[in-house]
């Protein structure tokens, strides 16, 4: 029999090995280096932690033993995952954009300093999530570890990936500056009418096509704090990957749920929510067609936005939960945190950028910011990946009037073009950062 | 079915008290240590969360997740109790130590104190003083808190 | 039959009549060919769980089932995806498949034959047959790499390795190019080597054939 500090010195050994195991696969070079240098101080320190604890000392042991089962569990769950099960291309410049919203306000506040992506794969379309490590007060970490999940059979996916968004609002307010602003200038807009309080949040839930009664008084104050959450999360989702969050958000969550009545004590309905996120899009003025003589562009936009938008009396009057009035305010304070960021929020393409990827898509070609000129001389421009993805829905929606049925690409491929084009681009970018400029002699 | 029915949780008010304590220890005679300089960084990261009062553990599911109606409910009644016990130790050590001063101020001084404990510069012996009372207080604070 | 000069190349290019997507210099487009770069995906050969390559386990038979063919196929092919500034290690002896990072797309009067470009090709790095890329085709280019010299070579994906020359064809038609004009290549891929002669190979539960 082992008592409970032997065991932990022996799971202590157990850990190290595993991590040790991990290094066999391949992860992509900086994460590696950056997740393994950090588990090994971690494991390193809570070696050190047990070994000068008396066996007395059983609050604290508990506690060693918690956190050296979350370290084992975090570090099995990226062994599993190496190159090859998900999108390194996306994973890489959805990193960026982790890494911008997880400062504090202004870029300069976060005391932990830049956080580890680990990105791992698992199975089931409910897969996507951010993990993020429990534990508000730390004491032995040096950066913190985020775990980003993609489902493995969603791999090329790249069109439904925005919905990564709404989690990066969650991993957001980890963060005590962006936390408390977001709580002050765009939470507080949410929670007036039925979110105000647990009486009116009863009353709104009366009035749903659902048996009121099996919500408890405990559940309500659960949904009251949840919804809130979930229902910024989406905005912030929004505002980071513009209107391809709208049709990943719509796609997948119709997946799960395709009535959208179902009403979670952490989640509200899909109706609830897409009726907001339909009302910000109005408030932003995303929905404007382009006035272009490029009728693959026109078209593409006019039904992307027509298949998201419900008829008249789709989304019931009861879904409501936030006013036009309310979800402005919320944008608002969300524009005025995001913007210092830099790259954080998503800027629409100009038109001639759009078109240019959509034309791409439509003649097979991954859309990326590459053209040749005269004497052969290429012209290299940046592209944000955000475009490349709403070019893809556009071009999904937009072949459907202009192209046979036979003819059509599927859905796959066009995801396989856009997963391909974020990789080329980021290949540009390289090339671009390294100062060359594709001139004679400069190969 | 899991053998153990309780979720496992990390108690901030056990980490609380071990980086108080671990902190304490070593103040004085810091050497070249490099879990000092970790604890000291976890420790000016809980006086944010105290700065801007954002005590929140609050557990979440993935986006198409769904759940049992309540299956969250009761491990988050834990954290909230425990980050509350945690929110009240530390406004009790700032209210002996450092008396009516905002809560800004508290973060702020101890912080400034903390970064330079961290990168090995020099510390007036009366703010190490008053740094020490207050980890002092805290720990005691939580201490009396853990079951 | 001549091969397309630079000047009609980059003619071809700019009017995006031919796609070699992206381009970064203006250096890439030879007197009359452009060079290629290496992709982001390795397929390595290895002999693990294989006796040999059997054409038998690539008949699409249902006496042989579809978990002895996937298996034929997948176990002999050790797939790696390869980051930006990483290096892919080629050693003497192996065969790597590999796409191209462009993307190429030809018009249906064009053939595009691919070779080693000669600098790598004196360091011992062969491509190990010409490829051939029909009228027609969208994708990345799969080049079978292998190592002829002795000492391992590192490669970098974006290191340009191959080059891609450019033949006329006449009289194509669209009925010519089948299903092929609207399917995509995003892979490196093995060959279908039983393709259309199953009458030739022998499966694993021969019908009504007696010896």
């Amino acid at each position: 029999m082992l008592q409970a500090k032997e065991f932990l010195q022996e799971e202590c050994k157990n850990v190290e090995l595993s991590l040790k195991e991990a290094l066999r696969y391949e992860y992509g070079r900086s994460r590696s280096k950056d997740f393994y240098d950090e588990c090994t101080y971690r494991l390193q320190n809570l070696k050190r932690q047990i070994d000068a604890s008396k066996a007395s000392d059983l609050p604290e042991l508990e506690e060693y033993s918690t956190l050296l089962s979350s370290l084992s569990a975090l570090i099995t769950r990226i062994e599993r995952s190496h190159l090859g099960e998900f999108s390194w291309p996306f994973a890489d410049s959805l990193e960026l954009l982790a890494r911008a919203v997880c400062q504090g306000v202004n870029g300069k506040d976060e005391k932990y300093g830049a956080p580890i992506f680990a990105i791992s794969a698992e199975g089931g379309l409910e897969a996507y999530e951010l993990h993020i490590e429990q534990g508000a007060v730390n004491f032995n970490f040096k950066r913190r570890i985020f775990n980003i999940v993609f489902p493995r059979t969603l791999k090329h996916h790249v069109l439904l990936h925005p919905i990564l968004g709404h989690e990066l609002g969650h991993a957001a307010t980890t963060v005590p500056s962006m936390d408390d602003a977001l709580s002050r200038m765009v939470l507080t807009r949410l929670e007036e009418g039925p979110l105000e309080s647990e009486a009116k949040l009863t009353s709104w839930i009366d009035n749903t096509p659902t048996d009121s009664t099996k919500y408890t008084a405990d559940m309500i104050e659960e949904m009251l704090y949840s919804w809130t959450e979930e229902l910024f999360c989406d905005l912030f989702g929004l505002m980071l990957f513009g209107p391809s969050f709208v049709a990943a958000h719509y796609s997948l969550l119709s997946a799960i749920d395709p009535r959208g009545f179902d009403l979670g004590d952490e989640h509200p309905p899909n109706m609830t929510r897409f009726d907001m996120l339909l009302k910000a899009v109005e408030i932003l003025g995303w929905q404007k067609v382009p006035k272009t003589g490029n009728a693959q562009l026109r078209v593409g936009v006019e039904r992307f936005w027509k298949s998201l938008n419900h008829a008249p009396g789709a989304i019931p009057s009861w879904a409501t939960i936030c006013t036009t009035e309310q979800i402005q305010g919320a944008l608002e304070g969300l524009k005025s945190i995001l913007q210092p960021l830099g790259v954080a929020m998503y800027t629409p393409p100009a038109k001639d950028v759009l078109e240019h990827l959509v034309e791409s898509l439509h003649n097979r070609i991954p859309p990326i910011g590459n053209s040749v000129k005269d004497d052969g001389v290429p012209e290299l421009t940046d592209l944000d990946f955000r475009s490349i993805l709403y070019a893809g829905w556009v071009e999904w929606h937009g072949q459907a009037q202009s192209v046979a049925e036979s003819a059509r690409m599927s859905f796959s491929d066009i995801n396989r073009l856009c997963d391909r084009a974020i990789l080329q681009q980021l290949a540009i970018d390289l090339w671009k950062k390294t100062g060359r400029t594709g001139t004679l002699g400069a190969d | 079915m899991a053998i153990h029915s309780l979720e496992r949780r990390s108690d901030p008010r056990v980490v609380c008290g071990l980086l108080a304590s671990s902190v304490l220890k070593r103040l004085g005679h810091p050497g070249k240590d490099e879990d000092f300089a970790v604890f000291l960084r976890n420790l000016i990261r809980l006086l944010e969360l105290y700065r801007f009062g954002t005590f929140s553990e609050h557990k979440h599911r993935g986006i198409l997740q769904r759940g049992p109606l309540g299956a969250n409910k009761s491990s988050d009644s834990f954290s909230s109790e425990a980050m509350s016990a945690v929110k009240d130790a530390l406004e009790q050590a700032h209210k002996e130590v450092f008396g009516d001063q905002s809560s800004e101020y508290v973060a702020n001084y101890l912080t400034g104190i903390f970064e330079s404990l961290e990168t090995g510069q020099h510390v007036e012996p009366d703010d190490l003083e008053l740094a020490r009372r207050f980890l002092e207080v805290l720990n005691v604070r939580i201490q009396a808190q853990i079951r | 039959m001549a091969a397309l000069s630079r000047t009609q190349i980059v003619e071809r290019l700019k009017r995006r009549n031919l796609v070699i997507s992206p381009i970064f210099s203006s250096q890439q487009i030879g007197p009359c060919s452009v060079d290629l770069r290496l992709g982001n995906i390795a397929l390595i050969v290895r002999a693990r769980g294989l006796s040999h390559v059997d054409p038998a386990n690539y008949l699409d038979d249902k006496a042989s089932g579809e978990y002895r063919r996937e298996l034929g196929r997948r176990q002999k092919l050790e797939r790696h995806e390869i980051q930006f500034s990483e290096p892919l290690l080629v050693h003497p002896g192996t065969l790597i498949l590999v796409p191209t990072l462009e993307w190429v797309k030809l018009p249906k009067d064009l053939q595009g034959i691919v070779t080693a470009r000669s600098s790598w090709a004196r360091e011992g790095l062969n491509i190990a047959t010409a490829t051939f890329v029909d009228p027609g085709y969208k994708g990345i280019v799969t080049l079978e790499l292998s190592n002829l010299g002795q000492i391992p070579i590192a490669l970098y994906p974006g290191v340009r390795i191959a080059q891609i020359a450019f033949h006329e064809v006449s009289g194509s038609r669209d009925s010519d190019l089948g299903r092929s004009q609207f399917n995509m290549s995003f892979e490196p891929s093995a060959g279908e080597i039983a393709k259309d002669d199953s009458s030739f190979i022998p499966t694993a539960q021969p019908k009504g054939v007696s010896r």
